[in-house]
């Protein structure tokens, strides 16, 4: 458990970068008539295979080189912080399918912990892997706001108002 | 770094009305830390310390293993399930818990002479 649900998705964007995704989205929703938060980091990292994944759920199992023992805690207190307010938590993952860890918590909790600054976390992926594809999706009632780290960079440096539509921001990130 | 003061164990169990959960207990604790938060415990934790919570899930051994804390003590009666202290065991991590609050139990260890982070009084 962190104090801040970011510190959370800062370790599992780590784990998505450690596992040489070039992209990686990180999808934030705060559904506040259903009362949920939805935490869901998603990479096409090399994943993991079944025994692994196994190992992780069931032992904290970390694959980590230079480890006195081998136990990893980024996946399980992302677990823990959902379960203790009221959530479910999941990984799917597969070797060359990438990863996706979904974690959802009832948002009026009075364990869970604050969003935070996202700000930071993001900032931080994108200094670990600048050629990564890091991405933040939030939206929390009609409000909503979309990063991507790669976008526009492929572009000519100006550009014009018409082009920076939903389309051309799609466009360039191709 | 002042070098901690060694505190045994054994005699501390009396005044805290601690239960051993595990098989393995050790003689002499380094000092304590006391917070409930895991990614707190994980910054500040010393070797071969004592650390109060109410916290009872499995992700406290993992926390204890990789910090090497030799005890963890749970309070207000608290106790974990049998597969969490199967695990310590494993882990050679001792588990005791006490009926006493977080605070009175921190209150014996002080009086026993334990102190916290380096010694620090
Ligand atoms: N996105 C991912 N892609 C592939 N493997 C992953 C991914 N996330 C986690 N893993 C595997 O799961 C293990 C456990 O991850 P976890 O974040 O819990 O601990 P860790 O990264 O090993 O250590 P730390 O405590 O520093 O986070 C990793 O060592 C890795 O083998
Ligand atoms: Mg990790």
């Amino acid at each position: 458990m962190f104090d801040q649900l970011s510190l959370n998705i800062l370790d599992i964007g780590m784990n998505s970068l450690a596992a040489g995704a070039t992209v990686v989205r990180i999808t934030v929703i705060e559904d506040v008539p259903h009362d949920q938060l939805l935490i869901r980091i998603r990479d096409n990292g090399r994943g993991m295979d079944e025994k692994t994944l196994r190992d992780v759920l069931a032992k904290n199992a970390s694959t980590k080189a230079g480890r006195k023992k081998p136990i990893g805690l980024g996946l399980a207190l992302l677990r823990q912080t959902s379960e203790m307010c009221d959530g479910a938590f999941r990984i799917q993952s597969a070797p060359g399918k990438g990863t996706g860890v979904t974690a959802s918590m009832r948002l009026s909790h009075v364990d869970r912990p604050p969003l935070g600054d996202l700000n930071a976390t993001i900032f931080a992926l994108c200094a670990v892997n600048q050629d990564a594809d890091v991405q933040l999706h939030y939206r929390s009632g009609d409000q909503k706001f979309h990063f991507s780290s790669q976008e526009g960079k492929h572009n000519e440096p100006r550009r014009t108002q018409e082009t920076q539509g939903k389309g051309a921001a799609a466009g360039c990130a191709a | 770094m002042k070098t901690p003061i060694l505190v045994q164990l054994q005699p501390l169990m009396a005044a805290l009305r601690a239960e051993q959960l595990t098989n393995n207990r050790p003689e002499t604790l380094t000092g304590c830390y006391i917070s409930d938060l895991l990614s707190d415990v994980l910054a500040h934790a010393e070797p071969g310390m004592i650390w109060l919570t109410i916290q009872t899930h499995r992700n406290v051994v993992s926390v204890a293993a990789t910090k090497d804390i030799a005890v963890v003590l749970f309070t207000c009666g608290r106790k974990p399930y049998a597969e969490v202290i199967a695990e310590a065991d494993e882990e050679g991590l001792a588990l005791l818990t006490t009926p006493l609050t977080t605070f009175e139990a921190a209150g014996k260890l002080w009086e026993a002479g334990l102190r916290g982070k380096n010694g620090h009084e």
